[in-house]
């Protein structure tokens, strides 16, 4: 089965894994409820977003390329896979490291406590963790126009890094606004 | 082809230069240790000379902002800033003054620039120029875990919270009279937004929309003033509403959250010309809690807005009726409290940030969570979104953690 052929099928296996991504932290939190529904929007706006832009860029540019933006999309998909283990990890993380402060007064063991080396390695993983996730997702964008758009990877790896940004940036936005507007 | 190599090798080194300094910079934004700041002196100027020295550059880049802003302010009546700085000064405590005298010596930044960024809050409310915040505070009174005592949390909520969070600090004070004191602040402001004191007090504000504001002492200079002179709740209490020190004039509307130690605790709503004080006492609750808008039905006339803006009432009965329902509130529980982004609109999490939360990342979002365990000296702090990024314990001789 070849997951990145061109079919519906495969776009909508790609397609789960924003969602799941936007889903996941919540779920883990909270639990199942209608609420967690408002977190998708977010990384469903980033997918878009990098898909549309880089497939307009290389439509309309000097040395012009078909549009491939189905192929491209379930791409773009599979690149949410490390954002989606990060948002797990760290969720996971996080209820670990809050644990620390579970019935406890003394300094000194609140002390100890933090420079326990298992705490140490999941409050490093736990701030890294998004930072890897962020920078595999740019890698993984590029590669994926290299491996669509056939361009070079330099290219693409210059393409990725803005377009990624800017993609982030709107889509946090975009989500004040939604909430604004519930 | 050595051509392209070269090309190449250029552009991965951009690739890894991007990398690198945007690592940097998010891990940087979480260590708040090089934030954390000690003042003190043998006079409130040398006070101010010491801590405008650590935080040169925050506060110079403030001062730049400001002159920014100085074009572009509608000034009130035409007033120039030093006309509106110095009517503020007329309220402000004589060791302010020298604090901050000192802060303009050492950092180079206009003495009434400094002034006009300690009143900054009270002169956006006095401009009308933001309405609606999101800050939520809270004591656990009883029903602690056992010797833990009472525990003071709250939420700092604040447009533009993007920017003003990356110039916030811990400040730590001992000061050559009065109290020792812990708080966090703006780079440059000599006064606190949350802050507890060596006594077993803390404090913390709300902002109220009213329009019954006007010139007088900055609010953050009204908590530290407090904390530096007073041991107890009730004296507090009693600085606020009677003005025992004859400047106390309030210049904003805002409610004061105090608690101490021997869980004596209460809000006191204040205007520029009215106040109120609820006390815990007074409820018949493990907790208390105030979000942004007055609770006594005296003072919500004087409140700008007809009723309390929907989210401030979300917020208060998340925290009434679910966070703040725990047996053997703990620590954990506390940082999971100021963590939450729970929203009863939606029966549930939305995992999002909106302003029916008490953790949220709207258009006010959290600049700051603190945490003050008044009975043992010590607070935890959180000097971003708190449900991004770890928390310090800060004490008033050490710092350690992360710790959560």
């Amino acid at each position: 089965m070849d997951l990145f052929e061109e079919t519906n099928r495969n776009l909508i296996i790609s397609l789960l894994f924003p969602i799941l991504t936007g889903l996941i932290s919540p779920l883990i939190t909270y639990g199942l409820n209608l609420g967690i529904i408002f977190q998708i929007p977010q990384y469903i706006i980033i997918w878009n977003l990098c898909i549309i832009i880089p497939s307009f860029i290389f439509h309309y540019a000097k040395i012009r390329k078909e549009f491939k933006i189905k192929r491209f999309a379930i791409y773009i998909g599979y690149c949410f896979i490390p954002i989606l283990i990060s948002n797990i990890v760290t969720q996971i993380l996080q209820i670990g490291l809050t644990n620390n402060l579970n019935d406890v007064i003394d300094i000194n063991i609140i002390r100890q406590r933090a420079f326990n080396v298992i705490f140490q390695i999941q409050l490093f993983f736990y701030i890294a963790l998004p930072v890897i996730a962020f920078i595999s997702f740019i890698i993984l964008t590029a590669f994926s126009m290299k491996k669509v758009y056939e361009i070079s990877l330099v290219k693409s790896i210059l393409i990725a890094i803005p377009m990624t940004f800017f993609s982030v940036g709107i889509s946090y936005y975009i989500r004040s606004l939604i909430g604004l507007l519930f | 082809m050595n051509k392209k190599k070269i090309t190449s090798g250029i552009f991965i080194g951009i690739l890894l230069l991007v990398s690198i300094s945007s690592s940097i910079w998010y891990i940087d934004k979480y260590n708040v240790k090089p934030r954390i700041i000690d003042v003190y002196g043998d006079s409130y100027y040398e006070m101010g000379l010491m801590y405008g020295s650590q935080v040169k550059n925050i506060v110079s880049g403030i001062g730049e902002v400001a002159n920014y802003l100085e074009k572009g302010l509608p000034l009130l009546n035409g007033s120039t800033l030093e006309e509106i700085a110095q009517g503020y000064l007329a309220y402000t405590p004589n060791w302010a003054i020298q604090m901050m005298w000192g802060i303009a010596n050492s950092t180079g930044v206009d003495f009434y620039d400094i002034v006009i960024l300690n009143a900054f809050a009270d002169l956006a409310q006095l401009l009308m120029l933001m309405v609606y915040m999101g800050c939520s505070q809270f004591a656990m009174i009883n029903n602690t875990y056992h010797g833990l005592g009472p525990i003071f949390g709250r939420t700092l909520d604040y447009p533009a919270h993007n920017i003003f969070d990356n110039w916030q600090i811990i400040v730590r004070y001992d000061p050559p009279n009065g109290n020792s004191m812990i708080g966090v602040t703006i780079a440059g402001w000599v006064g606190f937004l949350s802050g507890m004191n060596n006594k077993g007090v803390s404090m913390g504000i709300s902002q109220i929309s009213s329009e019954e504001v006007e010139y007088g002492c900055p609010m953050g200079i009204i908590i530290t003033d407090g904390l530096m002179n007073y041991n107890n709740t009730r004296d507090i209490q009693q600085y606020l509403t009677n003005g025992s020190i004859s400047s106390i004039y309030h210049a904003g509307a805002w409610c004061y959250f105090i608690t101490d130690k021997t869980g004596d605790a209460c809000i006191v709503e204040i205007t520029s010309y009215n106040n109120h004080t609820n006390w815990h006492s007074d409820v018949s609750t493990d907790h208390l809690v105030i979000t942004n808008h007055f609770v006594s039905s005296e003072m919500i006339p004087h409140s700008f807005v007809p009723g309390p803006q929907e989210s401030t009432l979300y917020r208060k009965q998340v925290l009434e009726e679910y966070l703040l329902i725990k047996d053997n509130f703990d620590l954990k529980d506390a940082v999971e409290t100021v963590r939450s982004h729970y929203d009863i609109t939606i029966n549930g999490d939305p995992g999002q940030g909106y302003e029916n939360c008490i953790c949220n990342d709207g258009s006010s979002g959290t600049m700051h969570a603190f945490i003050a365990v008044v009975a043992h000296n010590y607070s935890l702090i959180c000097l971003t979104n708190p449900y991004r990024a770890p928390f310090y314990l800060v004490s008033f001789t050490e710092v350690i953690g992360p710790v959560a």
